[in-house]
Parts: C-alpha cells; structure tokens; sequence
C-alpha cells in the first residue's frame, strides 16, 4: 500500500518523528504497515486518511526510533514507561512477582535477535493503535495470564480416588437434590451457549473476570446503566430457557421449582471435569432413546 | 420456589458459580494480539473491527483473562506521564527564578495607576473569566465528576439477597462492594480468586499514592502562570493524565507561526504576532481546559473537563460542541484545516472521534 507523500509529510511533522532522527521513509513504511494490517491492501485513500490520522502518531514515532536503536529515543522511553509499566506489574502482583516479566520485556523490546540484519524489536508488533502505555500494559497482561495459566496446568490434579470418593458420598446423601443440580445446570450451559456472542461476553466480563458495570459497559461499548440492565434482561432470558428446557425434560411445576430450590443456596464451586462426565453419561441414554424415536 | 424474581436471582447464583470456575483453554491463532486488545480495551476499535473482537473474545477463556486483567490494571494505574527526575529541579526553579523576578519589576519600575495595560501583563489568569463581559455565567455548572473511590476492601462473597430487595438493587449493592474493591491489585479473573487471600492492603496504597507528573521545562513558564488553577488541580488527585496535560499550559500554534492560542486555566488567548502581544478571548465556559490544536489560522479545537469541546472557524469566535459524555477530555488532535474532523481523547484513555465538526461522535 501506498500512502500519500504529502499526508506522510504531514503526519511525519505531527508525529514530530525528526526529534528522534526518524527518516521518512521508515516512518511512511510504519505507517502502510500500520494501515495494512487494519485496513487492508485495498483501503480508500479516504479510509487510510481517517484511519492514519487517529493513530497515536508521537508513540509509533518513538517506537519507530527505538527500534532502530535511537540512543535518545530509548532513554526517554525507557525514562517514561518504566515507572508506569512497574506500577502496573506491581498492580498485577503486589509482592513484586511480575516486575521480572516488566523487565524480560525490555530485552524483547530492545531486541536481541536479528533477522536479515536487522534486529528484531517487540516494537514491530505496535503499529499505533492504541497508546505506547495501554500497549505495554497489554503485553504485560497476557505474559501474567500465561504464565498464571502455565503454572496452573502443572498443578497436581486431585486423586482419582478422592473425588470418586467424594462424589459417591454426595450422591448418597441427596441422590434427587443431585440429580435436580446436574438437570439444572445443563440447562444453563445449553442456555448460555444460545446466547450471542455479545451478551456472553457480557457474563463473562461480570460473572466470570468480575469486572465492574462500568468496566464491563466500557469493554462492550456501552453505559454502565445500560450493561446493568442488559444483564438483568440476559438473566430473565436464561431463566425462561431453563424452564422451558426442564419442562421439556418431562419435569413436572413442582419439580422445575425443586430445581431452582437445589442451586438457592450455595453449592459450593463446581468442578467441570465432574460435570461433563456426568453429562456425558446423561446424554448417552438420550441419544439411544432419540434413536429409538427416530427409528 | 416458583416466583421469576427468586428464579433470576437463582441463575445469577449459578453463572456465578459456573462462570467463576477457574476453565482452561489453549492459545489459539485466532487470539487477540496486544495491541488489538490495547486498541479494544481503550475504546479505539469500531464497526465490524470491534464485533470481530468481541465475537472471539466471548468464547476465549485465555483473552478474557487478558481483557479483564487490562481493564483492571487500566482502573487500578492511571496513565500519567512520570516525573523527570533529571529536570525535577526545574519545578522549583522556575517558580522561584519567577518570583524573583517578579519583586525585582516590583521595584525597578516605576508605578504609574493611569496608564494602560498591556494584555500581556494582566491579572492572574484565574481572573480572566471574572473579567471576561461575555462568559455565561447564568448557565448552570455541570455536575463535577464522581468522587475518588473508597478505601479498598476485600473483594466480597456471593451474597444472598434480602427478603423483598429486587434483582437490580441486589445488583447495585454489589457493584458498590466491587466499586470498593477497585484499588485492589489485578489479576487474572479466575487465578486472582486462588490468590485473594494473601493481598497485602499496605501494598495497595502504595499504588494509590501514585504523584503527577512535573510539568516539563519547555511548559514551566506557562505552567507559572496556571498557578491558582493548578492549586486545585492538586487536590484532585484521581485524574493524573488531566493533571500533567493542564500544567503545561501549551501554546496552540497554528500553521502560520505568528497565529497561535494558549490555554491558561479556564481562559483562551489569542496572539497574532507570534506571542509579542495576547488577547483574551471570550470562550463561555468556565470548566478547565487542558488541550487544543490548531490545524489552520482560523481553526482551532479546544478541549477540558466536563466533556468541554471548543471549536473556532474564525479564530475568534467559540462553539462549544456537544460531547457524547460528561468526563474530562486531555487531548484533542486534527489535522483537518477545514474544522470537521478530529480526535479526542478522554483522561481514562478513550477516544472519540467527529467528522462533522462535533454534530456526532463515535468512539473508536
């Protein structure tokens, strides 16, 4: 894609790219890639213009001149962001834990590896976008997330033993509550998965990351007021579901109200291993008697 | 239990135990890179951009970790530009080389009460909206932001709700409870529930105590004469990003050198002599304004709290714009001559951008 040379000028200036000694050429090249990689090879002059020019044009200058290694450039990064990249690290972990992960990250950006000559900076990956800071932070993030998740995948399951032992008690003492429990809460999975994208997402920014109404309407876009009363109309709506599922399910009134009964106080976490297993085994016979039907 | 009220509240009980379980998903090609998710989690995406994000993101357990643990960090730090420590010296240096200077005039000339004076030498800026014949003073202020959050607290159980309390107000009582919860640290959604009880509060604070940034050397002279506003400013110690853009108190200069603005405080001046002389300008707002640019001689773009937009078409005559949201506003940028289009930024990070000279706006 080619870009104007008179808007690269213009927005060239405006990004103040020659205070880091950015040549043009480079910095148009980060801009076509920029535009590229949001727009397309065949954008609108119009649409590049508009999307180029509601870039963060200072940052991916001085992203720019870091990458190619501006002694300046990166001191004056390096004096900006730290400090803010180390409050968000500590955000993450109060006990420091994640300053390691703001530190590697310097290395990566700084470049240690080389391809066609060329070093290969962690500043590649920022096209303007967003800004310098809520990128960092971004990167930040998924390392914490990954690593969290990896050291979370090699934590010891329970014993096989415990848990059958754990479920057979439970299932002995309250075999219909049990059985109202696992009823109700397939109901709910099949209801949620019915779902758009956007209303599950919705749950999952309020129930499952808990985020606040105000960061949940601000991820989706929307009022705080309005997230609060989307999710009230989500809730009636898996409501309606459910019932309509168990209904279907051959319960009787009283029975779908003893549903609701079982899952009123809390259950303690569920353990999803546990429930697929149990649906799986719930569907078998399901799916035998639908063939029979159908047969 | 058969009525719809006591069922909905039953099925926020499951989706909190469903959804709250920690669940496992890999890293897929489809996943969000950092800078879309920066992009998204800022407001910056739009169209079938943003509905792609969120069609993947609402099926991604590992990008909703993310999303959530950047939503939270973003809560918990606000963006400010950091000291300088190698110039921090300047911000005691101007005010006071100023001062000198100051009672040194005071002294070396002689006082005459007739004489005219000159726009450059004033009164203080504070008291350019008392001055100023044309400023709306019969329009109500608008309502001041919320203030900062309660001290932080211990993210709280699943509570049951109370007899004859409906859903929405169980909802607002937790969503205080979260409110209050904001200061504490992020981390991811699932894991930070394994880890919530080894939070260290002292800790906390310490993110809390979070200082401004010094106005750089190049603003300190302006900076100086923000002064009585920046007093203010001080105290509003939540909105850090707002801060640093107000204390350095820019020069707008217009294309043409000679043609420049200047915000000081709550008031506008003009110059069309490269800054020899200033002339106040009437703007009839009285919210602080923290940024501006010029993209021609007559076209100027101002913005500050309070969701206050400003535009001028003739360099001398202000409209105030109608902003889709009543928060405060620390940057606006354009490159536009014809005064259509142009970006602002919110001091939370957001951007909304117009292309028709503020008659609507989308947030991108």
């Amino acid at each position: 894609m080619r870009i104007d040379a008179n808007l690269v000028d213009r927005l060239y200036r405006q990004a103040r790219a020659g205070r880091w000694r950015v040549p043009e050429d480079r910095f148009a090249r980060a801009l076509e890639a920029s535009a590229e990689r949001a727009l397309g090879d065949d954008g609108a002059a119009r649409d590049v213009e508009r999307y180029l020019t509601s870039l963060h044009l200072e940052d991916l200058a001085l992203a720019c001149a870091c990458a190619q290694g501006d002694e300046q450039a990166w001191e004056h990064f390096v004096l900006v962001q730290r400090p803010l990249l180390y409050r968000a690290a500590d955000a993450l972990d109060p006990g420091g834990g994640a300053r390691d992960l703001a530190d590697s990250l310097y290395a990566d950006l700084f470049g240690v590896g080389e391809h066609a000559g060329e070093r290969q900076s962690l500043f590649r990956y920022f096209h303007g976008r967003s800004s310098l800071t809520t990128w960092l932070r971004a990167v930040l993030a998924q390392r914490h997330v990954d690593r969290l998740r990896t050291h979370r995948r090699l934590d010891a399951l329970p014993e096989e033993e415990s848990a059958g032992a754990l479920r057979a008690t439970a299932a002995a003492v309250e075999p219909e509550r049990n059985r109202y429990v696992q009823l109700i809460r397939r109901a709910l999975t099949g209801a949620v998965a019915r779902l758009d994208a956007r209303e599950r997402l919705r749950l999952a920014c309020y129930y499952a990351q808990e985020l606040t109404l105000a960061q949940t309407g601000r991820m989706l876009g929307e009022s705080e007021a309005t997230s609060s009363r989307q999710l009230a109309r989500t809730r009636s709506t898996l409501r309606t579901a459910i019932e309509h599922q168990l209904k279907a399910e051959g319960l009787s009134r009283t029975e779908i109200g003893e549903c609701f009964a079982s899952v009123s106080e809390d259950a303690g976490p569920l353990d999803l291993r546990l429930m697929l297993e149990d649906e799986a085994a719930a569907d078998a016979p399901r799916k035998k008697t639908a063939v029979d039907r159908s047969g | 239990m058969d009525s719809p009220r006591e069922r909905d509240e039953t099925v926020e009980r499951l989706l909190r135990q469903s959804l709250g379980t920690p669940q496992r998903g890999g890293v897929t090609d489809a996943c969000l890179d950092a800078e879309t998710l920066a992009a998204w989690t800022a407001g910056g995406l739009a169209g079938s951009a943003l509905e792609a994000v969120q069609l993947h993101v609402a099926d991604c357990v590992r990008c909703q970790s993310v999303a959530g643990t950047l939503a939270r960090i973003s809560s918990t730090v606000p963006q400010a530009e950091p000291v300088q420590p190698s110039r921090r010296w300047l911000a005691w240096f101007i005010p006071l080389a100023a001062a000198a200077t100051a009672v040194a005039l005071w002294f070396a000339v002689p006082r005459n009460p007739g004489a005219p004076q000159t726009v450059a030498s004033r009164a203080p800026v504070s008291e350019a909206p008392a001055s100023d014949p044309f400023a709306f003073r019969d329009r109500p202020p608008i309502a001041p932001p919320e203030p900062a959050q309660a001290p932080p607290a211990g993210r709280q159980a699943p509570e049951s709700s109370a007899a004859g309390q409906t859903p929405q107000a169980a909802e607002v009582r937790r969503e205080k409870a979260r409110s209050n919860a904001l200061d504490q640290p992020a981390a991811e959604g699932n894991v930070a529930k394994e880890e919530a009880a080894g939070r260290d509060p002292a800790k906390d604070k310490k993110v809390d105590a979070f200082q401004p940034a010094a106005a750089p050397a190049g603003a300190a002279a302006a900076a100086t004469q923000a002064a009585p506003s920046n007093q203010r400013e001080r105290a509003d110690s939540a909105r850090p990003a707002l801060r640093a853009a107000a204390v350095a108190a820019p020069e707008i200069v217009s294309p043409d050198p000679a043609v420049r603005w200047r915000i000081l405080g709550t008031a506008v001046q003009h110059s069309s002599n490269g800054g020899s002389t200033w002339e106040t300008i009437p703007i009839g707002v009285t919210a602080e304004l923290t940024a501006g640019v010029a993209p021609s001689t007559t076209v100027c773009w101002l913005v500050g709290r309070n969701g206050v937009v400003l535009l001028t078409t003739d360099g001398r005559t202000w409209s105030r714009l109608t902003f889709p949201e009543i928060t405060d506003l620390s940057d606006v940028r354009t490159v536009d001559a014809g005064g259509h289009v142009a970006t602002v930024s919110t001091a939370d990070g957001r951007t909304f951008v117009t292309t028709d000279a503020g008659v609507t706006w989308s947030a991108r």
